[in-house]
């Protein structure tokens, strides 16, 4: 094989990467850029009354959700500037671009293409996911330390005006015949709004007045000091590393 | 087993937690895409434990490996660390990739399967 390199041979290399196929949608375009996963960058060109839409088919955000990211509107909101630099817009995640002239399309293919892979490369800056679970964690610590007898998990109670709760974990008195203590797991700041309200509902509950309500939080997930007080509020609010000794506190309660 | 769009009107999405008897506190999920627009049908399974530890990629992009410029054009099965590809040429029906995916990866499935919501449009040509 020769080495020998020249301005056709470069120009072809590249050209082989490139293919495209005819689909419902239009025309699917593989260009010569690939995601860092090694998957090629495709779009769509689709026409449109102005010309045509040239679109990623969220192929971007379908690769960070396969990979467990979650996708949010939040998500869409911060990734918009940057997909706005390379001339494009984000709906629904996915990445699109209007092009009226056909002359423009290479260039506008190019720009999807770009944009879509600053899409997935979301994933390269995103941490791994939590290898405990921690609501697991926070069962099996009452478990270890009040008992399985005492326990009961996901345990289905009424607040005062009829709302419906599934409480984590329930430990009952000693003769297991009354909820002694409510716990509920707050694994990052989106759960404090829905535990603040089960508590607050709960604790006007008169049938569960002298239940205790605790709320435990991952140490590795600080919370701020607001939200911390806010809780505080309707409950006691208890570090994961201080749960075991909260906990120990109800083997003894007769 | 629910499949949910919102926010990505192309594809959908079924996240499941996945129970390990021996280590319940280990959080491990699997995670599954279907384009609901796109022919042939793509499709994805991951089994997540921290990052993708298994997957099965059904009819994605042509892939290439980005260190040694290995190209995989077909469905493919990966392991940990997941940069070699197993190829499967078959065409197989969701539930049938489904079955497959828990068969390799150990898992017993309690639940009721739903296919993806796949549009009208895709549903016609496929079938």
């Amino acid at each position: 094989m020769s080495n020998t390199i020249g301005d056709r041979i470069l120009h072809e290399s590249i050209c082989r990467l490139t293919r495209v196929f005819k689909t419902e949608q239009g025309y699917e375009v593989e260009l010569p850029q690939v995601y860092h996963t090694g998957h090629a960058v495709m779009v769509v060109v689709s026409p449109s009354q102005n010309g045509f839409i040239v679109h990623d088919n969220s192929y971007a955000a379908m690769l960070l959700s396969s990979r467990g990211v979650r996708i949010t509107p939040k998500l869409a909101e911060s990734l918009a500037p940057q997909v706005s630099a390379y001339g494009c817009e984000i709906e629904d995640f996915r990445v699109k671009r209007a092009c009226v002239d056909a002359d423009q399309l290479g260039f506008v293919m190019s720009t999807v293409g770009c944009a879509s892979r600053l899409v997935a490369d979301l994933l390269l800056k995103s941490e791994l996911a939590p290898m405990r679970d921690f609501k697991s964690s926070v069962i099996s610590q009452v478990l270890d330390t009040v008992g399985p007898a005492r326990v009961r998990t996901n345990e289905e109670v009424n607040g005062h005006l009829g709302s419906r709760y599934r409480v984590s974990a329930v430990v009952l008195d000693i003769q297991q015949a009354y909820p002694i203590a409510f716990i509920e797991p707050i694994a990052d700041r989106e759960a404090i709004a829905r535990r603040f309200k089960q508590f607050y509902d709960l604790a006007r509950t008169t049938e569960f007045e002298s239940v205790q309500r605790v709320a435990v939080y991952d140490d590795t997930q600080p919370i701020s000091s607001g939200d911390a007080l806010l809780m505080g509020e309707v409950g006691n609010l208890v570090r994961f590393r201080d749960a075991a000794v909260r906990f120990r506190e109800w083997s003894t309660i007769q | 087993m629910t499949w949910r769009d919102k926010g990505h009107g192309d594809y959908s999405t079924c996240d499941m937690k996945v129970i390990a008897p021996s280590s319940p506190v280990w959080n491990l999920r699997l995670a599954m895409t279907a384009h609901v627009r796109k022919l042939p049908r793509k499709c994805t399974f991951s089994l997540i434990y921290g990052q993708r530890i298994f997957a099965l990629d059904v009819n994605p992009a042509r892939m290439h490996n980005n260190q040694t410029g290995e190209v995989v054009d077909v469905t493919h099965w990966t392991k940990w660390p997941c940069d070699i590809a197993e190829r499967d040429n078959r065409d197989l029906y969701h539930v049938q990739w489904f079955n497959d995916f828990l068969r390799r990866a150990n898992i017993t499935f309690h639940g009721i399967y739903e296919r993806p919501p796949y549009l009208p449009e895709q549903d016609r040509l496929f079938d």
